[in-house]
């Protein structure tokens, strides 16, 4: 059953300087249990993409400017704030990118695992503890016991980051949305945390969107991979087929970058160029200006998403039917 | 912020004080708090000329008379002009105001960069008399010093000034201590500048806006404090017209004829308003952050 | 934690000495001597040496302090060469009065002071904020003893709900405890309001949002609880501030407390009297800043590991 679709989805920010919109146009969906990960530079639009579904848009000058949130066929973008509050934390959590500054500095974590269970399930305060307590412990945290009245300065940043993970899955939410929750980390540690990941949300059959630039991660955790640039999705479908068949020129570099280990590349692969800026995105196909095959009409029009014959979907001019007429190259 | 103020030091000074003359333009409530304030110097230049009465003019048939259209703002227990009194009390407030915080300032700046550039115990011994200072109710410290220079005008300028320097102290001992480490006074340091020259012509010059923040709104507290002192019987000496000491006149008369006290007060109010106002503009467009001030 | 508190306690002792070295040494600079006042016409040059050998006046600074001190800590002040009582009898006397008063306002500063703050930052940019913050301008510039006369004639005079002066009845201290304590919540409402926006830009805030927490549990429970910590660290900073108000209101209110006998002692140059209330008052005030120091101390779990 899907658990989870977004449909067409633009975001606006509205800052001093006037509009920006840094998605335009987005769309994937997630069914029960499934892992989905979500990858792109920084700036493309993956934390945007989280707080739109968190519904946090509100509170940071945002706001859905078009598109649907289907969540288990509810509109999310329908419900009212108190509504809204049903759900967060509840039956859809986050893990935020930085577990640094993430929690409340004056409370001891224990309690703010205890603020949001006691928020969501009807339970005792001693009750709400050990079920905390319990959780901390399945996350690896060998002494929860001190940990749980520890506050937050007194931690390591990866103790830290796992209380914000058991934040987010004490109230056995069925959808979880971490962003980047390994970047904080030692490369030791991530993969605890990853391993850790696969076996809760297989155990407890939690949608899982995975928010990350780590290609690695995704092959190793995900079912489906959604690619993101510059505030579009370019190319989506189950990881194995994309990561084999990869057809969208980004993906393709993206997928080039991956330094293999063992094996004497004589250099490693960058994109040229940098990911622009939400204020400069360029006219037609976003990526063009670092598009090794692109033509005048990828300057003129956005392109239309295509489903490849391998069941993907791209969004490049290349697969429309098109291209071949059109034979003059740019730069 | 601090990109901020790295992107502030790049720019050349005077095109810096364009800038900030334009941002005051923008903003309201600071164009209001300057109009007060020219106002104020104005009035305090001109009282002689605009004043409708004499401010010592006496006339006992009208004694406690309501504000009129003879008299707008009425007449006190002398039946002098009220009007006319504050308009010329308005000079010993403009005075007092400018010159003792002007002479806070110096004092206040002087042993603050001291202070912080030596560090060591010469900084820990001024700054615990700095604190110490500074903790006290500046009524207290001012009523004191009072006592002991004596009342009158020039002796509450004093007064004043000793009660005002040590939070001019702290704000360019920490402003110094910031930025005595930055990268160009070492520079400066091995290019064989001396002292003197670090910390007057480098760092001071740098570490003065936020005191002068704390100065505009310094002066409107130091009309207050004056008016206080002169309440309490300790400041200007009759005949000259004070706002304190109109008030302190006028609470006996408080039930026969409070306009009085409330005209002089709204004056005062007015003028603490206007520097408080163009002193919270100039947070802004100088790039304070407000905690410095705190 | 402990040590904290009892280091700080400690350091209270050094500014003790300091305080009181200043505060003698101002007085005895005063120009003018309270034994002028004294003599009468029938009063003989013998009289008058007996009572400058009394008061210890003929002999140098130095000696005076030392036997001030010494008496200081046998719990004498000396006695009032005016009034002719001991001075820690007078100020057993007026304490009580600033007391009650100083606290109240205290109080009431920093209830109403953060409340405003509360209210003005909730409602940020909207009229709601504008006049909480002109308000609290107005608290902040107002002088101390004009509010206290504007507040008689309202309150007294043309309403005649309160009573004009007087100091006995719990009624009394409504009017300068309002008086002083406007000041002072003023402070507090604009630094609580600073405070207040800044933690609320926090990335926590958003990650509460994201809990579920609806918005009043957030500003309430989380944003208030982080901004006060600035707010008592300020407080603590400008105690003296917020009681030196006490002073003139009392003059105006006619209440006999500190304030009142230190103003009567400069104007008499009754110098006991002026060091007695003079150096209870600035105790006080360091008292009060030491309670906030500790208190920050406690609110603030990092300032508190700091410490340990």
């Amino acid at each position: 059953m899907t658990l989870l679709c977004l449909e067409n989805i633009s975001v606006e920010f509205t800052t001093r300087d006037g509009c920006v919109e840094p998605l335009n146009c987005i769309g994937f969906d997630l069914d029960d249990g499934e892992i989905l990960g979500l990858v792109g530079e920084t700036g493309s639009g993956k934390s945007v993409t989280a707080q739109a579904i968190m519904g946090l848009l509100p509170f940071l000058d945002g706001r859905v400017s078009q598109g649907r949130i289907l969540f288990k066929d509810v509109d999310l973008l329908s419900l009212s704030e108190s509504e809204y509050q049903q759900i967060r934390g509840n039956r859809i959590s986050l893990i935020s990118q930085n577990p640094m500054t993430s929690l409340d500095p004056v409370y001891r974590v224990g309690n703010q695992i205890v603020e949001g269970l006691r928020l969501h399930l009807n339970i005792s305060r001693s009750d709400a503890a050990k079920r905390a307590k319990a959780v901390m412990t399945s996350l690896g945290i060998a002494n929860s016991e001190k940990v749980f009245s520890q506050y937050p300065h007194q931690l390591s940043g990866g103790l830290k980051q796992r209380i914000v993970i058991a934040m987010g899955l004490c109230a056995d939410p069925e959808l979880l949305i971490a962003d980047e929750p390994t970047t904080a980390l030692d490369v030791t540690v991530q993969a605890q945390i990853i391993e850790l990941f696969k076996k809760t949300t297989r155990d407890r059959h939690v949608g899982l969107i995975m928010i990350t630039h780590d290609l690695g991660v995704i092959a190793h955790l995900c079912d489906k991979v959604v690619v993101m640039y510059a505030g579009t999705v370019v190319e989506r479908g189950d990881v194995a087929t994309v990561f084999k068949n990869p057809r969208h020129p980004y993906t393709l570099s993206l997928l080039g970058c991956i330094p293999t280990f063992g094996m004497a590349q004589k250099t490693l692969n960058a994109i040229p160029g940098n990911v622009p800026s939400v204020r400069t995105f360029p006219s037609g196909c976003r990526y063009h200006p670092r598009c090794f095959h692109a033509k005048p009409v990828c300057v003129k029009h956005s392109p239309e998403t295509i489903r490849t014959s391998k069941g993907t979907l791209v969004k490049c001019h290349m697969f429309s039917p098109d291209w071949r007429k059109d034979s003059e190259k740019v730069g | 912020m601090e990109t901020h103020q790295d992107q502030e030091s790049i720019i050349p000074p005077a095109n810096r004080w364009i800038r900030r003359v334009k941002k005051i333009k923008s903003n309201k409530a600071g164009l209001l708090g300057a109009f007060i304030i020219a106002g104020l110097i104005l009035v305090a230049l001109t009282a002689d000329l605009i004043s409708p009465y004499s401010y010592k003019e006496q006339d006992l048939t009208m004694m406690n008379s309501p504000p009129s259209t003879e008299h707008f703002m009425g007449t006190d227990e002398f039946g002098r002009d009220v009007f006319s009194r504050i308009l010329h009390g308005s000079r010993i407030s403009v005075y007092v105001g400018v010159v003792s915080v002007g002479l806070s300032v110096l004092l206040g700046s002087l042993l603050g960069a001291i202070a912080g550039y030596y560090g060591g115990l010469l900084d820990r011994g001024l700054s615990l008399i700095t604190d110490l200072t500074w903790s006290l109710p500046e009524i207290l410290v001012a009523l004191l010093l009072v006592a002991v220079v004596g009342a009158g005008v020039e002796c509450v300028i004093i007064a004043i000034a000793l009660t005002y320097w040590a939070q001019y102290a702290r704000l360019i001992r920490g402003q110094i201590l910031m930025l005595k480490n930055e990268i160009y006074v070492e520079a400066t340091r091995s290019l064989g500048a001396t002292d003197f020259t670090i910390l007057f012509k480098h760092l001071f010059p740098n570490a003065i806006a936020p005191v002068i923040v704390a100065a505009t709104i310094g002066i409107g507290q130091a009309i207050v404090l004056e008016a206080t002192l002169g309440f309490l019987g300790m400041g200007a000496q009759p005949p000259t017209p004070s706002w304190g000491a109109m008030m302190s006149n006028g609470t006996a008369y408080l039930f026969i004829s409070p306009w009085v006290i409330i005209f002089p007060g709204l004056a005062m109010m007015i003028t603490v308003f206007g520097f408080n106002l163009f002193g919270d503009v100039l947070v802004d467009i100088m790039d304070i952050r407000e905690d410095t001030l705190k | 934690m402990w040590q904290f508190v009892i280091r700080r306690l400690l350091l209270m002792i050094p500014i003790f000495f300091v305080l009181s070295v200043i505060i003698f040494s101002l007085i005895h600079i005063v120009p003018g001597n309270p034994i002028d006042n004294l003599i009468g016409p029938g009063m003989t040059k013998a009289h008058e040496q007996k009572l400058i050998e009394k008061y210890h006046l003929d002999k140098p600074l130095p000696v005076q302090y030392a036997i001030w001190l010494a008496n200081l800590f046998k719990g004498d002040l000396g006695t009032s060469i005016i009034e002719k009582r001991p001075v820690t009898e007078l100020l057993r006397h007026h304490l009580p009065y600033s007391l009650s008063l100083g606290l109240t306002a205290i109080a009431l500063s920093f209830v109403l002071g953060v409340s405003m703050g509360i209210l003005s930052a909730a409602a940020k940019d909207t009229w709601i904020d504008h006049m909480a913050m002109v308000v609290a301008l107005f608290g902040v510039t107002i002088p101390a003893f004009w509010l206290g006369l504007i507040l008689i004639l309202i309150f007294a005079v043309w309403l005649n709900l309160l009573p004009v002066s007087g100091s006995g009845t719990l009624v009394s201290l409504i009017l300068p405890a309002v008086t002083v304590g406007l000041g002072g919540a003023g402070l507090i409402a604009r630094i609580t309001r600073v405070s207040m926006l800044e933690v609320a830009s926090k990335d926590f805030i958003v990650m509460l949002h994201a809990k579920g927490l609806g918005k009043k549990a957030i500003l309430l429970k989380h944003i208030l609880r982080n901004a006060l910590i600035p707010v008592i660290t300020i407080l603590g900073l400008r105690i003296g501030w917020v009681l030196g108000g006490t002073v003139t209101v009392e003059i105006v209110f006619a209440r006999p407390g500190l304030g009142q006998m230190l103003i009567t002692g400069l104007f008499r140059r009754d110098y006991p009297v002026i060091q007695g209330s003079m150096l209870l008052l600035a105790m006080g005030i360091v008292l009060g800043t030491f309670l906030a120091d500790v208190l920050y101390a406690f609110t603030d779990p990092r300032v508190r590991d700091q410490h340990q």
